[in-house]
């Protein structure tokens, strides 16, 4: 019996579906930051901290710009190098057929007796031309001969390239009558390095002058950080913060904390100074106003009272003091009225019999009893 | 920043500015409108009661009272130095000592500000009793002679009369400076 096991199945594992996602942002990024119970201190700590941040990303700045002036220097020179092994393998290899592409194309479209016409009429004539160069000339009129006179014998190819090739002598000797001699006689390889040198000169270094201007000048910290000497001595004097405690710093702080205690504790004066003056006035008003409103009701109060007592007392000041010069009238009488008046009147001559109060206006009867409201006789 | 607090001091000032002549105009006319009850209550309650009690028993009008003492020169105080058990009297009684302590502060006015007040005194006189002011202010040295009594009332009642001992009788003992 064999006691293999059942093969059991394999759990499925449940694939992993897509339920959403979320997220949390940081409240300070999302201008939320919670300023409650941050001192002026820390608003400066934080400042600095800012600044030195800052100052960290212009450093790395600065390196980026350091490390792609270098890349540009070995692009530069990589460049040179290789113009310069160009102009080698142009200077060595002037034997090598020059074909181009397109003619390569064309030779090989023709037919394979064409072909090898043309390959062996090409080859015979740059053998014999070598020295003067105009086989490399030949070869297009050869595969037009080709195209153009298909069938035909190799002789007669030579023929026609001979003849062409005295055409060809011909037309560079007419030219050359005619165009002003040059100092040199410049071969086509010349013509390409003097077309080089022309597109060096002309375009190539401007462009890089130009790039070099705009590109930044190193300032005084890169100077600082390529100089290891001066890179010391900046470190040295604490250019970029000592590893110390920062005393300076702390310093710095306590001195514009005592500048913002001072300054508002001049403002808080100032505003303590205006308020006093308010309530100064205020007092004063007050102090006045509540003189008035208890004299008010006093007055109406004590009017009585104090009308009296002052009357007695001037009475009792007369009594104390006479004037020397007192006018004799002899026609003054005292009236005293039932409404409460109470005073003298003059007359020049006798008094008359009936009287008005002063006062109420009632009539009072010249030399009556004061109770009854008539008036009293005095002289 | 700079800029920006400067323009915003710059307006606190100018509100605060308008804000003292507000004061100062309100105060004005306060102490304007309260010199003028300060006036009449004087006037009615303490002046014109003592000058018609002088002139009761002298036998003149208010008005030939003041003439005569404007001419003698007799100031009010003066006449009261003459009589001070009278005046002592006067003080104790209940109705002036309350009107003399809420009207304390009257008592530490100076001689200017009565100065400026009599033509307040002389404004409220003319309305309420126009004789009365006509004499003082028709009779030669009437203005002198008025001035020279409100300073002495205010001596009188208020600053200088030292109340140094107040028996259990009530009546004080009274010192009079004459200065």
């Amino acid at each position: 019996m064999s006691t293999r096991k059942k093969k059991t199945e394999m759990e499925k594992v449940p694939e992993p579906t897509y339920k959403g996602s979320s997220f949390s942002i940081d409240p300070s990024l999302m201008g939320r930051f919670r300023r409650v119970g941050k001192s002026p201190l820390e608003d400066e700590l934080e400042s600095e901290d800012s600044m030195l941040a800052h100052d960290l990303k212009s450093m790395r700045v600065d390196e980026i710009v350091l490390k792609r002036r270098a890349r540009i220097a070995k692009l530069q020179k990589e460049i040179e190098k290789l113009e310069k092994d160009s102009d080698k393998t142009d200077s060595t290899d002037s034997n090598s057929p020059r074909i181009s592409v397109a003619m390569a194309q064309q030779i090989a479209n023709l037919p394979p007796e064409e072909r090898n016409k043309v390959i062996e009429t090409y080859a015979a004539f740059r053998n014999i031309d070598q020295s003067k160069g105009r086989g490399d000339s030949l070869l297009p009129l050869l595969v037009g001969y080709s195209k153009t006179n298909p069938g035909s014998t190799q002789s007669d190819m030579v023929t026609y390239a001979k003849a062409m090739a005295d055409q060809f002598k011909i037309g560079i000797d007419v030219m050359k009558s005619v165009m002003p001699t040059p100092e040199k006689a410049s071969s086509s390889t010349e013509a390409l390095k003097l077309m080089k040198d022309l597109i060096i000169e002309g375009v190539r270094n401007p462009v890089l002058s130009a790039i070099e201007k705009n590109q930044p000048q190193p300032s005084a910290f890169e100077q600082i950080l390529m100089n290891p000497d001066m890179f010391s001595r900046a470190k040295e004097i604490g250019m970029f913060g000592g590893s110390e405690p920062r005393t300076g710093s702390t310093n710095v702080d306590l001195e514009i904390e005592k500048l913002r205690g001072e300054r508002e504790l001049s403002i808080k004066k100032l505003d303590l100074e205006w308020r006093k003056s308010l309530l100064e006035n205020d007092a004063k008003d007050k102090r006045t106003d509540a003189v008035l409103t208890a004299l008010a009701p006093l007055s109406a109060v004590f009017a009585g009272p104090v009308n009296q007592r002052m009357r007695q007392f001037g009475q009792q000041q007369a009594s104390a003091y006479t004037p020397e010069n007192i006018p004799q009238s002899g026609n003054t009488i005292l009236i005293r009225c039932s409404c409460g008046y109470q005073g003298p009147m003059t007359f020049p001559g006798q008094p008359p019999n009936i009287v008005k109060c002063p006062s109420c206006s009632l009539d009072l009867v010249v030399g009556g009893a004061p109770n009854g409201g008539e008036p009293q006789e005095t002289d | 920043m700079v800029e920006n607090l400067k323009k915003q001091i710059e307006i606190l000032e100018a509100d605060i500015a308008k804000l003292e002549e507000n004061i100062r105009i309100k105060n004005a006319e306060k102490s304007t409108a309260s010199a003028q009850i300060q006036a009449r209550i004087f006037l009615e309650n303490i002046f014109a009661p003592y000058m018609d009690g002088l002139c009761d028993i002298w036998g003149l009008s208010p008005e030939e009272g003041l003439r005569v003492l404007i001419k003698e020169n007799a100031s009010l105080d003066k006449i009261a130095k003459d009589n001070p058990k009278a005046l002592a009297e006067f003080l104790s009684q209940p109705e002036i000592k309350v009107i003399a302590a809420v009207a304390r502060p009257l008592g530490s006015m100076s001689d200017e500000w009565i100065e400026q007040k009599m033509s307040v005194l002389l404004e409220v006189m003319v309305k309420i009793r126009p004789s009365m002011a006509n004499a003082i202010i028709e009779t030669p040295e009437g203005m002198a002679w008025f001035y020279e009594s409100l300073i002495g009332l205010r001596n009188m009642l208020f600053g200088v009369l030292k109340l140094s001992h107040v028996d259990l009788m009530g009546k004080p003992q009274i010192n009079i400076e004459t200065t």
